[in-house]
């Protein structure tokens, strides 16, 4: 029987494939989420958060005891998903940043399409944060999601994404503003009540 | 700048930096012009809602049944032996060696069947660098690549036709264990030849190879759905099919 994270972390550090197991599959849907937020794509959240535990398993032995292991696990699926981005991004045509809103980045990565019957799923509000996401293209998503969602400062964002401080910002801009666009009619009621 | 009646008011990048504390601007002044004006305190407002929304709703689930095939998918990794000595063969360079020397080895053989004793009224026979020239290394690649997603297509039609209720039996299960041993040959002998496309659906056949050989047996009809949604919705057997297509084309420049 598992006795929690710390427990099934030991037991995997051990050598226990069963103990790993648990934690994988304890862990992955949350993972996948953190990974579609930044990707954008079904196919590669599922890439990331492969990479994310393989990643996870060879550093079981520098998980610190007192640490928190989903945060633990968060980092690590943000890097691999970093580095996901990053290379995918290697492998385009190389752009000036300033075009690269109108370049190979500039379709929009999301497989997430608003579709009526998906607006009526879903709670509205939850849908229109999914489709303004979904109008970002790759790099408007993956600097917003690092910046505002990540919490990583503008230098690392650049450093990550290999982009230009003011091109790094000209896409947070354009990402937060696309935001605020597709949910103003909800803040605003929000906010004046 | 916005200005409305002499005043000077945030515009929408000067109101993300003050959110964000982006010291960039003055933010003494932005924090003294919000806590007077009404309007950009709403806009900070609606901005920090903004922010906190998509922070809370952005979390997509994943599909149903999700763990297991990222089990299915992390342990068949974690469960891949380090690469044995013979393995070293099949790279490009290797292969390229390989298909050489059985070249020369039907060169002897053939030569002797073909041409009879030399005799100094015979014609000489080929030589062996210009029968060894056209046996190209690319050949070997493309045929056995072409085999291999013929195979793999097979399993994927019987999976996507299966019934339901019935779990996946073990001779089709160790056929889909087979499949991911050779793909992982191939696929890396195609990423050193370059051949990008093959080796990505490749490794796109690979995964679902993978889940067949671990879980094929287990699986509940919801998880059989969402990996044969999969397929589907990646069109997973149309590329392998045009990729194929292309690959027999290109072996039939040496026929």
């Amino acid at each position: 029987m598992q006795d929690g994270d710390h427990g099934a972390l030991e037991r995997a550090r051990a050598g226990d494939t069963e103990a790993f197991r648990w934690l994988v599959e304890r862990h992955s849907r949350y993972l996948y989420g953190v990974a579609y937020r930044l990707t954008g794509s079904v196919a590669d959240a599922e890439d990331v958060v492969q990479d994310a535990w393989l990643k996870a398993h060879r550093q079981l032995a520098r998980f610190e005891a007192r640490a928190d292991i989903r945060t633990w696990l968060h980092r690590i699926t943000v890097n691999c998903a970093i580095d996901f981005i990053r290379a995918r991004r290697s492998r385009e045509i190389a752009h000036d940043p300033a075009d690269l809103v109108d370049g190979a980045l500039a379709e929009h990565g999301a497989d997430h399409q608003t579709t009526p019957e998906r607006l009526a799923e879903s709670g509205e509000i939850h849908a229109r944060v999914t489709a303004a996401l979904g109008s970002l293209t790759r790099l408007e998503r993956a600097a917003f999601t690092l910046r505002h969602l990540e919490g990583l400062s503008i230098d690392e964002i650049g450093s990550a994404l290999g982009l230009k401080t003011s091109a790094t910002k000209h896409s947070i801009f354009r990402a937060v503003r696309k935001m605020r666009q597709t949910l103003e009619p909800f803040a605003r009621e929000k906010v004046t009540g | 700048m916005t200005m409305t009646d002499d005043i000077r008011h945030l515009t929408d990048e000067e109101q993300v930096q003050l959110h964000d504390g982006d010291d960039e601007l003055d933010l003494t002044w932005a924090a003294q012009h919000v806590a007077s004006c009404a309007a950009c305190r709403e806009a900070q407002a609606a901005l920090a809602w903004t922010f906190d929304t998509v922070s809370r709703q952005s979390l997509e689930e994943p599909p149903e049944g999700f763990e297991r095939v990222m089990w299915a998918r992390v342990s068949a990794e974690l469960a891949a032996p380090p690469a044995p000595t013979w393995r070293a063969w099949f790279t490009w360079p290797r292969l390229t060696m390989a298909a050489g020397a059985v070249a020369v080895v039907l060169v002897a053989f053939l030569g002797g069947r073909w041409y009879g004793p030399l005799t100094s009224e015979r014609q000489t026979m080929p030589s062996s660098a210009a029968v060894v020239a056209s046996v190209a290394p690319e050949q070997v690649l493309l045929g056995t690549a072409g085999d291999h997603l013929e195979r793999t297509q097979a399993v994927l039609v019987e999976l996507l036709n299966a019934d339901d209720r019935a779990p996946v039996a073990g001779a089709e299960r160790e056929r889909a264990a087979d499949l991911v041993a050779a793909s992982r040959l191939i696929r890396q002998s195609a990423a050193d030849a370059g051949e990008t496309s093959l080796a990505a659906v490749l490794e796109e056949l690979e995964r679902v190879l993978v889940e067949i050989a671990n879980d094929g047996d287990r699986w509940s009809p919801e998880e059989r759905d969402v990996l044969r949604a999969r397929i589907e919705t990646r069109g997973l057997l149309f590329r392998t099919r045009v990729v194929n297509a292309d690959i027999r084309h290109r072996g039939a420049r040496w026929d």
